[in-house]
């Protein structure tokens, strides 16, 4: 039972671990993005549309292809996010509005657009897609533990992973990351020394942004089958995203066990047997658990798991 | 080396002053084009004329007015609640649950007594009374928690209080589970008798609409004429100047937000026992949300503030109408404009605070040519 | 044979919030000279250079680099054409190290592996002394400097500028810094110092290029004139303004502090068993390098922050009090702090609401009264001359020397017996300085005892009593001014020279009068070791 307990938990964590990924880019160069909520519900929402487009490009009737229906559904659901990023990164960065409001603007919209549109789409292929979608090694029964823990997964999972580690390399380790960390702690000196803090910033939003998208693309075409797509709460999935963040300090590999955490705690409900009544009272821990944990990170207060120093605060050449 | 630079499109200046008239026609501008485009939007993906789409969104805006000025009212209300808290530059996002933790224990206490309640009208008063005094604790003990840890340990607030909106809401799915256990089928609670209920005056909606304009009336004053609201300026403007001239900053932080607790709980009493007479977790929709939006683009202006509620209110209620009338979707469609809306007013603030000179040769050539003709 | 001209200023104009910061500015420097730039705060003189950086865009004219019309829109530009600016405030990020500081914005992908060898040659050169592993947030001033000024070399920058690169150090320091100036000069580089200080234009620069309001005024050959007329063009007039020690005489001891101890917000000891004390009608000048426990200090004392040791008013304990418990007692602090606008004044509201911060809670009732602090507003403006559209301008919009005379005013309106002052003076052009050094002068025959932090030696040594050098957050000596020499703080700055070891026997800091007997104290120290437990 623990054995699949955690093989839920990963499937589930894995929505705030894009999520995860994507803001901890963007708070690296300095912003900090409410809008995540939004992006992931128009990753989800450019998923969908790149469901539609490959069926209308390869029709419904051959066997779908596993490598093309990711790759344009990647595509759109990145694309889609992307697009939500970047107007965030236009409004705050190019026109130094509040990076709160603009977020929770965004939130709003994206939101706002994935319920309308997501409720006026046709739904018919979404099963078939998602099949196709959530399991990449076909043959993961037949390796018994070892299949069922490691290989039982869609291809996002492992994309996710791997992202998440590139993430972390990228941001320790390379000599881009290091202008991105500069872009984030002081603009000012990462612009006095020549790197274009505008670019980078944008950069970052945008990436930063596509892959929180995936985020929502993984949840409605893998982990929830293709079905519940109008009605998720892609949006609150999307808040405990941006308190991951928090909780791993901005290390992304910290990210990964925090993702299973939030994950586990989602699906624990399933797996204790108590009655429906108690299920709708464990349903509010992941929540909980989140409080506690911005409560404890902030009373210890750790040298090492500060923000970026700018973080929040936009930048302006002149101002003085 | 090479020393050819490319040169910038846009050179960006700050302004030293905008008059405040061209302020406000340029927000006006910005406003009515972001609709008209919405509409446009609309009109495409309904692929019907504008004109009728429009003359159902005005009509449907109209259609009851007493819905219209109690939607503008909740969500100046929602916005009014959170004024002392962001004027602190503490980010309450946590309204919805403050709110709906006051809408909840209203909603059980009338559950329990409404038989009892209904026999006289004496008792009535009794329990509504009882309901409010409950509603306003249940929403300081919501608005408060995250506000101790911030005065004490810095704790981040606008998470904090997002997620206290997710438990609140979850509660109510809860107790409404709870409370219909038994039933075949579960459903929101609802109080169907009079019992608890707030007497109707008017309209069922005018006793409400009252408490909010004087809880308006009540927070302009506090925060232009009292100590209180001073000090909570001077701590939002800077906190270690309020220390430094011996205020109490965590007193005021704590002391602030139960003032918020206060009035999310009046919200969530008249919520129970005059507006819905129910509960479910999103009863509130966006409503904190855009209550932000609201206050921070007012510059938590009272006045500006209800203009704009008003017409988002009215957004809101005519989009609703175009959804309903040709089955696109429920109020999804109003969020997307309103997010359309509040983008544009973001662009147009940049506007208002900085000055943009472009270097592409042919447009300076023109404007030179233009004002050579003037 | 005429020297080639690597930069030239053509006619550069530039305003802020509508006031000129630079007006018609023509200036060139010539390849291989040391040209200062002399003007008061506020003359325009890092707005200008920051326009060379690429940091601001001129809005008038243009300027040229070695004959060339040049382009520069961005710092990046700016680097291209080899200029290199080491700006007054540090552009460091504080939580990477030195290399990584270094090599920021260098695209060259070995610049990570060679950057060792690369600093160690340029270090060795000019002798410099780093610890390239060493984060900055662990530096001191110095240190941070030389950062600083590798990372222009390290991009082989031969347009230099520097502003106000001695402002933080010590006279030592400063001496060592102008010798490596002089040798990149050798090296052929070109360089501008932005500096106040005519002692600094004397000794180092060939020419000096003077700025008064935003305007260019001239330029000279240092060789061919004097500090008086150097003064007399960077003000404008004939000065007679002289800093003068008022001569009265001290009362007993006001605020007797003994075994200071205070951390600083990262946990880290800022101030480490301090003992001194205050007397009515004297000012003790407070000297140290930049970070060395001053602003701790301040706060102790004042009852911001939390400390062990103990702060004695009148004799009374007052240890562990927070500001509005002072207050509370009727003890008249005023503090003056280096932050203005961070810690003495809110920003955004109006000069009416920054008046009422101390007032506000005075009368009784719920209700602020603005009425009769706007009245105080346009007496205090009256008073000393504030310049501002009205009462209820936001105190952010006004210059500095206008801010610091509101904050000023303000402190000194409550009457007080004790003023605790950092930097009073800093960004101030010299009539407000003035202003204020008459205003402390004014209070100091008031009887006020006045604690003042100071970072121009010449100024704490003409204007304070005594002088108390702080190393580290610790003592190093409280010496009167007459006995003493800038070359001597600047030893006990670096802790190169300590008082409390050479003279032990002498107690430095405990006053002979205290109010309080050995006894007292002795009885403090039990009930605080009490308290502790």
């Amino acid at each position: 039972m623990i054995g699949s307990l955690i093989v839920a938990a990963i499937s589930m964590g894995i929505v705030y671990l894009f999520g995860c990924i994507g803001e901890t880019i963007i708070e690296k160069g300095g912003n900090l993005n409410l809008g995540i909520p939004g992006i992931m519900c128009l990753g989800a929402l450019g998923g969908a549309v790149g469901v539609n487009v490959y069926f209308k490009i390869f029709g419904t009737e051959k066997q779908v292809i596993v490598v093309l229906i990711l790759l344009v559904t990647i595509l759109f659901a990145f694309l889609f996010a992307a697009l939500g990023g970047m107007i965030y990164a236009f409004l705050t960065v190019s026109l130094h509005a509040n990076q709160n409001v603009t977020g929770l603007t965004l939130t709003t919209f994206g939101v706002g657009l994935m319920k309308f549109f997501g409720s006026n789409m046709n739904h018919d292929n979404f099963t078939t897609a998602s099949n196709a979608i959530k399991k990449l090694f076909t043959f993961y029964e037949k390796l018994g533990w070892f299949g069922e823990n490691f290989l039982s997964y869609g291809f996002l999972v492992y994309l996710a992973f791997i992202l998440a580690i590139l993430t972390g390399v990228f941001i320790k380790y390379t000599r881009t990351g290091l202008f991105l960390r500069a872009v984030g702690e002081s603009p000012k000196t990462a612009d006095a020394q020549g790197i274009n803090v505008t670019a980078y910033k944008y950069l970052a939003i945008l990436i930063g942004s596509g892959i929180a998208g995936l985020g929502g693309l993984y949840y409605v075409m893998d982990r929830s089958g293709g079905t519940t797509f109008v009605e998720a709460s892609i949006e609150a999935f999307g808040w405990l995203s941006v308190a991951l963040v928090i909780f791993s300090m901005w290390k992304p590999w910290v990210g990964i066990l925090g993702s299973i955490l939030f994950g586990g705690l989602y699906v624990l409900p399933q797996y204790l047997h108590i009655s429906n009544i108690q299920i709708k009272l464990f349903d509010l821990l992941p929540y909980v658990v989140t409080v506690v944990i911005l409560i404890i990170t902030s009373v210890l207060d750790a040298k090492n798991s500060q923000p970026p120093a700018s973080l929040g605060v936009n930048y302006y050449r002149e101002d003085r | 080396m090479t020393n050819k630079h490319h040169e910038p499109l846009f050179t960006v200046f700050k302004r030293n002053s905008f008059s405040t008239v061209k302020g406000i026609i340029l927000r006006i501008s910005v406003v009515v084009i972001a609709f008209i485009i919405s509409m446009l939007i609309c009109a495409l993906v309904i692929k019907e004329n504008i004109f009728d789409i429009m003359g159902t969104f005005f009509s449907g805006a109209v259609a009851r007015p007493w819905k219209l000025i109690l939607d503008s009212c909740l969500l100046l209300g929602f916005g009014i609640a959170i004024v002392p808290a962001f004027k602190m530059k503490y980010w309450n996002m946590g309204a919805n649950g403050q709110v709906i933790m006051g809408t909840l224990i209203a909603i059980v206490i009338m559950y329990h007594t409404h038989t009892f309640a209904e026999q006289s009208g004496f008792n009535n008063f009794l329990i509504l009374m009882l309901e409010l005094l409950a509603s306003i604790t249940f929403s300081i003990i919501w608005a408060v928690i995250p506000a101790i840890f911030k005065a004490f340990f810095k704790t981040n607030e606008t998470l904090f209080t997002l997620m206290m909106n997710y438990i609140a809401a979850g509660l109510v799915a809860y107790v409404n589970y709870a409370l219909a256990a038994g039933k075949k089928e579960a459903q929101d609670v609802t109080i169907l008798n009079q019992g608890g209920w707030m007497p109707v005056v008017i309209d069922k909606y005018f006793i409400p609409i009252v408490i909010i304009v004087l809880m308006t009336v009540f927070v302009y004053f506090y925060m232009a004429k009292t100590k209180h609201g001073y000090e909570v300026t001077v701590v939002g403007d800077s906190a270690p100047t309020a220390r430094y001239v011996g205020m109490h900053t965590k007193t005021i932080i704590i002391r602030t937000l139960a003032l918020n607790g206060i009035m999310c709980g009046i919200i969530g009493f008249l919520y129970a026992s005059a507006i819905n007479h129910s509960m479910n977790p999103t009863m509130c929709g966006a409503l904190g949300f855009t209550a932000v939006l609201i206050a921070w683009l007012s510059s938590f202006n009272p006045l500006i503030m209800a203009g704009v509620s008003f017409g988002l209110a009215f957004l809101t209620i005519g989009t609703s109408k175009v959804s309903s009338v040709y089955r696109i979707g429920n109020n999804d469609l109003a969020n997307v404009i309103i997010g359309l809306i509040f983008f544009s007013i973001l662009i147009s603030e940049f506007f208002v605070r900085y000055e943009v000179k472009s270097n592409i040769k042919f447009l300076n050539k023109f404007k030179k040519n233009k004002e050579v003709e003037e | 044979m005429d020297k080639e001209v690597v930069v030239e200023f053509r006619n550069i104009s530039k305003h802020f919030k509508g006031v000129y910061a630079n007006k018609n500015i023509n200036i060139s420097l010539y390849k291989g000279e040391i040209l200062s730039i002399l003007g008061e705060n506020g003359s325009g003189k890092t707005t200008l250079m920051n326009m060379l950086s690429g940091i601001y865009q001129p809005e008038e004219g243009e300027i040229f680099i070695r004959g060339e019309k040049a382009s520069i829109h961005s710092p990046r530009d700016a680097i291209s054409y080899g200029i290199g600016m080491v700006h007054q405030h540090f552009k460091l990020v504080d939580v990477f190290t030195a290399t990584e500081n270094i090599i920021l914005g260098i695209e060259d992908k070995k610049a990570f592996k060679n950057a060792y060898d690369k600093v160690n040659e340029i270090a060795q050169k000019y002798g410099f002394e780093i610890d390239l592993k060493k984060k900055i947030h662990n530096m001191s001033v110095s240190e941070k400097q030389t950062v600083e000024i590798i990372k222009v070399l390290y991009r082989n920058a031969s347009i230099l500028i520097l502003d106000e690169p001695t402002a933080v150090l010590t006279p030592q320091e400063a001496n060592k810094l102008f010798s490596i100036i002089k040798k990149m000069r050798e090296d052929g580089k070109s360089i501008i110092l932005i500096t106040h200080k005519l002692a600094e234009v004397m000794s180092v620069s060939d020419r000096v290029a003077i700025l008064r309001k935003g305007e260019y005024i001239t330029t000279l050959n240092t060789k061919e004139t004097n500090e008086r007329e150097l003064t007399e063009y960077m003000v404008g007039k004939k000065v007679d303004l002289k800093l003068e020690r008022l001569k009265i005489q001290a009362s007993p001891p006001v605020l007797e502090i003994r075994d200071l101890q205070v951390k600083k917000d990262d946990g880290t000891r800022a101030i480490d068993g301090l003992n001194f004390y205050l007397r009515g009608g004297q000012i003790l000048g407070v000297a140290g390098i930049a970070g060395s426990g001053q602003k701790e200090l301040c706060e102790s004392i004042v009852g911001l922050r939390h400390y062990n040791g103990y702060i004695t008013h009148k004799g009374i304990n007052i240890k562990g009090f927070s500001a509005e418990k002072i207050k509370e007692l009727g003890i008249r602090m005023s503090f003056i702090p280096e932050d203005r606008l961070g810690l003495g004044l809110a920003p955004d509201l109006s000069i009416t609401d920054n008046l009422l911060l101390k007032t506000y809670n005075l009368k009784k009732g719920i209700f602020v009264d603005r009425d009769s602090a706007r009245k105080e507003a346009k007496e205090l403006i009256e008073r000393y001359g504030v310049v501002t559209p009205s009462t209820e301008t936001p105190v952010k919009n006004l210059s500095g020397g206008n801010i610091q005379k509101i904050l000023v005013g303000r402190e000194i309106g409550s009457n007080p017996n004790v003023i605790i002052t950092a930097y009073p003076v800093r960004g101030l052009d010299i009539n407000s300085s003035y202003m204020i050094y008459d205003i402390l002068n004014e209070e100091k025959a008031k009887n006020t005892a006045i604690l003042f932090i100071g970072e121009d030696l010449d100024v704490l040594l003409t204007f304070c009593d005594k002088i108390m050098v702080l190393c580290e957050g610790k003592c190093m000596g409280i010496v009167h001014t007459k006995n003493t020499t800038k070359e001597e703080i600047g030893l006990m700055m670096t802790g190169a020279k300590n008082y409390l070891e050479l003279e032990p026997e002498k107690k430095t800091g405990f006053a002979p009068d205290s109010l309080l007997s050995e006894e007292d104290w002795n009885n403090l120290e039990r009930e605080g070791s009490k308290n502790d437990k």
